[in-house]
């Protein structure tokens, strides 16, 4: 019998680097098909943000008087949107717009049960909570008013991002302006910055089928990682 | 034909409210205003203004016996902020038109004198550069329509 060559070291290197192509092959395929996984669908760029981001501790007052705080935005998703009951043209716009899509949303009943709309008022002064639930239950019955004093609206709009300047009452009639922020800023379960609609994305059938493909995604990822 | 074309013209110069108002070569088309929660103090009117003159106009203010003061504005997108911009006057100019719509120009009617309810008519009074004045209905709409400037879809 013929006696076995012991293997040179040129092949235990190759032997070696073999084995190592193959761990990383396996390891890019885990890699890439994670990320397949995880790319957003076309539709929500620039509307998704690239990482939910955490909201901290903030403390205003809903119309009814009651509390409003970030466990107030944990358990449903909320479409945020930050205006004034003085303003006659953007505002009633984009609350009607809001609307619109809960009124959509009734073809998914589980879904709309689990959204809520949010009316922020940044201009506490003229905004009272009482002014606010005779306004923004006008759009939807469903919808909550919330106002704070100016620090505390701050305290919000800080982390969200949305801007907003409150123009000086020149003429002395309290019938000065704000400028604001006209984003749809939506709120995961889990008291995060999801996604933001600007102003260019605000139509009501868009809208919709954005936030249902959001919550498709989600649910499903919720299901595979409970 | 001739009757019945005469006779809707008679009648849909009476019922003016929400139609083109048309004096002095401008028409006021589509007037309306949209309704607003009962409490509100400002609401915005939008229409069209057409100068089929053949000279420039300036419309340079607005009056209504149901609001206390109607300002123009223009909405505009500046630093990630809906802001608006005060306009004192507007210039139709010769054979053209200007559209104020949701999201662009549109009146300011401020403090209201009752109670204003979709469907309600509001007398609208126009004055221009040359002292003229032109009278239009606005319709009160309910909010529905959503449609912005750029054309807004239509449900389907």
């Amino acid at each position: 019998m013929m006696k076995l060559p012991a293997r040179p070291p040129m092949v235990r290197v190759l032997l070696a680097l073999s084995i190592l192509g193959l761990l990383v092959a396996f390891g890019l395929r885990f890699v890439v098909d994670e990320t397949l996984r995880k790319a957003l669908p076309a539709a929500l760029n620039g509307i998704v943000i690239p990482d939910a981001k955490p909201l901290e501790i903030f403390e205003l007052t809903d119309h009814n008087g009651k509390t409003f705080n970030l466990d107030r935005l944990k358990g449903p998703w909320s479409f945020l949107f930050f205006g004034y009951t003085h303003c006659p043209d953007v505002c009633p716009v984009a609350m009607g717009l809001l609307a619109e899509v809960f009124e959509r949303l009734k073809v998914r009943p589980e879904i709309l049960k689990g959204t809520q709309g949010v009316f922020i008022s940044v201009d506490p002064t003229r905004d009272s909570a009482a002014t606010l639930k005779s306004y923004v239950p006008y759009f939807n019955p469903g919808f909550i008013g919330v106002t704070g004093s100016q620090g505390n609206v701050l305290g919000l709009t800080r982390q969200v991002g949305a801007a907003y300047q409150i123009s000086p009452d020149e003429k002395h009639d309290g019938n000065y302006l704000v400028s604001h922020s006209s984003a749809f800023f939506l709120i995961d379960p889990e008291g995060r910055l999801y996604a933001i609609f600007q102003p260019q994305f605000h139509d009501g059938a868009a809208i919709t089928e954005k936030y249902l493909l959001i919550r498709d995604l989600t649910d499903k990822q919720k299901r595979k990682n409970p | 034909m001739k009757v019945f074309v005469a006779v809707f013209v008679f009648l849909a110069h009476f019922l003016g409210g929400g139609f083109a108002s048309a004096q002095e070569g401008i028409t006021i088309r589509d007037p309306w205003v949209r309704a607003a929660p009962p409490s509100v103090q400002v609401l915005a009117g939008y229409m069209v203004i057409e100068n089929a003159s053949g000279h420039g106009k300036t419309m340079v203010g607005a009056r209504s016996p149901t609001f206390q003061r109607v300002e123009f504005h223009e909405t505009l997108h500046q630093n990630g902020m809906a802001t608006m911009v005060a306009r004192d006057s507007l210039v139709i100019a010769a054979g053209g038109k200007v559209a104020l719509e949701p999201g662009g120009y549109h009146m300011m009617l401020i403090a209201p004198q009752k109670a204003i309810r979709a469907g309600d008519t509001i007398p609208l009074f126009f004055r221009f550069s040359d002292g003229t004045e032109v009278k239009a209905q606005a319709v009160v709409r309910s909010g529905t329509d959503n449609s912005m400037k750029h054309g807004g879809h239509a449900a389907h």
